[in-house]
């Protein structure tokens, strides 16, 4: 039996005039991989093409070496978790769960058997004679890893598997998943919410637009977003006092705007020294300060500078193919984001023109 | 701990082929339509008509005997009829009050329900095919429609067997067949149609009106053609209709339309299913979602 792999080459898939997942091409081997991208990122049609629920449009995909698409053989290794939530609220946990061993062949007895170790493995004992119209978010969700897991896959696919589940629940299934990659299962998993990935894994995919705009190591992604250029925002009762004074700072801040009178926005690579140097010139210029707030200090941030990096043509999702997690050439990419930026801005947002 | 210490095992038995899906499918079908209370209050009353026909065949044979004399045969009249055509009152009773509302409640919602909690991803994440799913839905809602309309005709063919005149008893349980192939044609067409119908949209209550069009507004519009101009081809068009035609067919004791007949209403029932059936196909060959 060959290990568990998935591989793409120039993968694509279109919903009409919608291109969901563009010109994917990478290889992933057993281990835990995270899968991050915005909501409408192509998550899901990936994910979905990999469980062969659908069929590429161009482009060549394998999952354990053969086509998964109407494959009963591949179908058989994988377990994918979707992010639906749909789930027969008549049938109980445990019917639920046999029933998709039984879908993978298992006979009744045995599919049974397997059923009741999965859901105890997630920590639905107790509650597996229970019909799932009463299950709570979190049980549901337990409920569908269970039925992912029946039968044993070695390609693990999970949508979005931590939503709606509390703590208790969400440590029960990162160590189930932790486990099933020891056991050397290619565990692939999606999730817009960057703590997750770090709770599971150091690697990760990165996908936006449909396209693999990054793929690597978790520490190269939390140095993304230290180094791409961070908003501030300040409400105070002075904020052009202020915004001279940041001026005149060593802040690393290449603009500034002033979306209303009692508010400040800075935009700076150095976040952190941009907000040491607001904490001081408040107190020098002894502000009324009301709140400091920084609104894309998310994920969303670094995919927009990803994605308008990958439109610049500094790589596509085909540069993953090489199997290599993609370097920043982080100088070049700044000059060209601050650029960018540059160009774009109106006359009143820019730092000179408002301060 | 391990998984493997959980009682994880690579399996190593036998895996069933994958045409044992439908099978499967079937099975647990069936627990989702038990689930519904509407289909629980059909089966707590889907006996009383066999009851009360089958305490006018016992009260007939107490009274008048194993045979009814010639005279109250010719007079007419269903209770001096033939038992063939008890039965084919038996089973219109089963039909109009207890497989319809169980269509309606559990046919319509049956690939709908699916379709808008993309439960298809559930399903197809498995090595389960469209057909197998189509297979499996459909045999699951006929097999309790069988269940309604055949079990009760049964009880009732063998009292006839019971209470009839020995040298009638071979022909008696001649009934048999008749009564198992049009609870059969029944069950299936009704289940197909059903599929096919369910797959119009995401929205229940939108297939469930659908339903109700399909089955009463071509049998309301048959019979008051019928009625008004005498003129009973507009029953081809419903889907009763044809069901009785064709059941008068087999029972072969009397045609309820002259122009009607079995041999018209089979092909045109079979390309409403095979139609049905292709639809159903087709859409969820085409339930690919951006989600």
């Amino acid at each position: 039996m060959s290990e568990a792999s998935i591989r793409a080459v120039r993968l694509s898939k279109w919903y009409g005039k919608v291109t969901a997942v563009s010109d994917v091409s990478l290889q992933l081997g057993p281990g835990i991989w995270g899968l991050l991208g915005p909501n409408g990122s192509g998550k899901t049609t990936f994910m979905r093409l990999v469980a062969g629920q659908i069929k590429p449009s161009t482009g060549r995909l394998t999952v354990d070496g053969e086509a998964p698409f109407a494959n009963p053989n591949v179908l058989r290794r994988v377990g994918y978790c979707p992010e639906a939530d749909s789930i027969y609220e008549q049938l109980t946990g445990l019917e639920f769960v046999s029933a998709m061993a039984e879908l993978s062949g298992y006979p009744p007895a045995d599919a049974r058997k397997h059923a009741e170790v999965a859901l105890e493995e997630f920590g639905l004992t107790d509650s597996m004679h229970r019909k799932m119209g009463g299950y709570s978010r979190g049980m549901r969700q337990r409920a569908k890893l269970a039925q992912c897991i029946v039968h044993d896959p070695d390609v693990l696919l999970l949508d979005e598997p931590l939503t709606g589940t509390d703590p208790s629940s969400r440590q029960q299934i990162l160590d189930a998943l932790k486990r099933r990659a020891k056991e050397g299962a290619l565990v692939l998993f999606s999730t817009h919410v960057l703590p997750e990935i770090e709770a599971l894994t150091e690697q990760v995919l990165l996908i936006a637009r449909g396209q693999v705009v990054a793929q690597g190591h978790m520490q190269e992604i939390r140095e993304l977003l230290d180094e791409h250029p961070h908003h501030v925002r300040v409400r105070c009762d002075r904020p052009r006092e202020l915004a001279s004074a940041l001026l005149a700072h060593e802040s690393g801040v290449v603009a500034l705007h002033f979306p209303a009178p009692d508010l400040l926005e800075v935009r700076t690579w150095q976040p952190d020294e941009t907000y040491d140097a607001i904490a001081e010139q408040a107190l020098a210029l002894d502000l009324d300060l009301h709140s400091i707030t920084s609104p894309d200090a998310n994920l969303e941030a670094l995919f927009h500078y990803l994605v308008e990096r990958a439109n610049r043509g500094a790589g596509s999702g085909a540069d993953a193919g090489t199997g290599g997690a993609r370097q920043l050439e982080k100088a070049s990419e700044r000059t060209a984001y601050q650029q960018q930026l540059e160009a774009g801005q109106g006359a009143g947002e820019s730092a000179g023109a408002d301060a | 701990m391990t998984v493997r210490d959980l009682g994880y095992r690579a399996y190593e038995g036998e895996l069933l082929p994958s045409s044992h899906n439908s099978w499967v499918l079937l099975r647990y079908g069936l627990w989702r339509i038990w689930g519904s209370w509407v289909n629980k209050i059909v089966v707590f009353f889907f006996w009383f008509p066999c009851v009360v026909y089958v305490g006018l065949a016992l009260f007939r044979y107490f009274i008048v005997g194993p045979e009814m004399p010639p005279e109250a045969v010719e007079e007419g009249g269903w209770f001096a009829g033939p038992p063939g055509e008890w039965m084919r009152y038996l089973t219109a009773a089963q039909f109009w009050f207890f497989a319809i509302p169980v269509t309606l409640r559990s046919g319509a919602g049956i690939v709908a329900g699916d379709l808008s909690h993309k439960a298809y991803q559930f399903y197809f994440a498995k090595p389960v095919t469209a057909v197998q799913y189509l297979i499996g839905r459909a045999a699951a809602l006929a097999l309790f429609l069988f269940g309604l309309i055949f079990v009760p005709t049964l009880i009732l063919a063998l009292v006839f067997v019971g209470t009839g005149p020995e040298d009638q008893m071979l022909e008696r349980l001649g009934l048999l067949l008749p009564a198992f192939l049009d609870a059969l044609v029944i069950a299936t067409s009704l289940s197909v149609l059903a599929v096919g119908v369910s797959a119009i949209s995401k929205s229940r209550a939108l297939t469930l009106t659908a339903w109700v069009v399909l089955l009463v507004v071509p049998f309301a519009l048959g019979m008051l053609v019928e009625q008004i101009g005498e003129v009973e081809w507009m029953h081809a068009i419903s889907v009763p209709g044809l069901l009785w035609s064709l059941g008068d067919g087999l029972y072969k004791v009397h045609d309820s339309w002259e122009q009607l007949k079995w041999f018209h209403a089979a092909p045109l029932l079979l390309a409403l299913c095979a139609g049905a059936g292709y639809f159903a196909y087709v859409r969820i060959s085409r339930a690919e979602v951006i989600t």
